[in-house]
């Protein structure tokens, strides 16, 4: 007899696996929705924590140059504790998201945390956009301010003005069009396979309409 | 409603999973990846349900969408070749009705299974499943003669792993 002869003798005894139930089966069809929103939660905490980093260095490496406060400093302190708050907002709606994809089995609560997850994905984006076009225009001015166009002259200030708008300006644009282009690749992919996945989910209800 | 659908399906599904596991044991060599797989094929077969429309019994569908499942996953990654197998104790499979003999040829027989490449095991699985080489060209797109040659073959691949073990 040959080997899978054998086998095939045993096979059918071999059957002794243990029972998935039904909570378990429905809960693994909505397994694609929850790992996407997971990397949602993961991704923007490790924005949150570079963004930390790179806030403490340059705290460190500002603090070596003496320069007095000013009302602007403060005005972005205030703009950076009220960004974090809502920075922890947004961790905070991604991951009650991804707890309830991950534990729902009710199709009607997983399109509408879907649809939730994809609205949080949309006002985190303008969020940081917003953030960045003020930290830019926080910028601009602190140079103003620093430049003490109260002593020079008219022409000088006129000059300076407008190379400080179009340097700002293009920076800006540039940054910006960075920051939508990284967007782009994380999280509007994560959506759009969530929205693949909603696609699917109403696909599935109108042919059982038929 | 969706809802009635999901619950045809799960319901279906629960009955049937033994089809997936049997796939998983030969695809698998511990609990963790059994069950990886196992959730992968639910998904992919809930993702099919809408075109699955009875015309095949649900079992037979299941199995074909299942081993694609299996394959497409498999595919290109080289088989772990494990020397250590026997996470499997844990999934409750009873070896010890049989005799000592036995349950160890047993064993060293799913580890060469597991070793060979991801459409040799699908056919390895028709086989046990006593599915005729009509249906195996059928499922895996492949002439009948293509089959059986490669059965052939199989037997012979497994022969020489076992007898390199000294098993037989």
């Amino acid at each position: 007899m040959d080997e899978l002869d054998f086998l095939k003798q045993h096979w059918q005894k071999d059957q002794d696996f243990p029972k998935v139930n039904k909570e378990e089966i429905r809960r693994m069809l909505y397994k694609s929705s929850s790992s996407l929103v997971k990397w949602i939660f993961i991704i923007s905490v490790i924005e949150l924590f570079v963004g930390i980093i790179l806030n403490v260095l340059l705290y460190y490496y500002d603090k070596e140059k003496v320069y007095e406060e000013n009302i602007l400093d403060i005005f972005s302190n205030i703009v950076d504790v009220v960004s974090y708050l809502f920075i922890f907002y947004f961790i905070y709606a991604f991951f009650t998201s991804y707890r309830k994809i991950k534990t729902t089995n009710s199709t009607k609560e997983l399109l509408k945390d879907i649809l939730f997850t994809r609205k949080t994905v949309g006002h985190y984006i303008k969020f940081n956009i917003y953030l960045i076009i003020f930290a830019i225009g926080m910028a601009s001015l602190s140079l103003i301010l620093e430049e003490d166009i109260m002593h020079k002259s008219i022409g000088h200030n006129i000059l300076f003005l407008v190379l400080i708008s179009i340097i700002m300006f293009l920076l800006g644009w540039l940054i910006i069009s960075i920051i939508k282009l990284y967007y782009r690749v994380i999280y509007i992919r994560l959506v759009k396979k969530l929205d693949k996945n909603y696609e699917d989910l109403i696909k599935l209800e109108e042919e059982e309409n038929l | 409603m969706i809802e009635n659908l999901e619950q045809e399906f799960v319901n279906l599904l629960e009955d049937n999973q033994n089809i997936l596991h049997k796939i998983c044991k030969l695809y698998t060599s511990d609990l963790d990846s059994h069950q990886d797989l196992f959730q992968e094929m639910v998904i992919q077969l809930w993702k099919s349900y809408p075109k699955f429309k009875g015309d095949s019994k649900f079992s037979t569908w299941a199995y074909r969408v299942s081993l694609n499942t299996a394959i497409s996953l498999y595919r290109g990654k080289k088989s772990r070749i494990e020397t250590v197998d026997l996470d499997y104790s844990l999934t409750n499979i009873r070896y010890e009705e049989y005799n000592t003999e036995t349950e160890d040829q047993l064993k060293h027989l799913y580890e060469a299974v597991r070793q060979l490449n991801d459409i040799d095991k699908a056919l390895v699985y028709m086989y046990l499943e006593e599915k005729d080489y009509t249906e195996i060209a059928e499922t895996l797109g492949i002439s009948e003669v293509n089959a059986r040659v490669k059965m052939n073959r199989i037997k012979s691949k497994l022969k020489q792993m076992l007898t390199k073990k000294g098993v037989v």
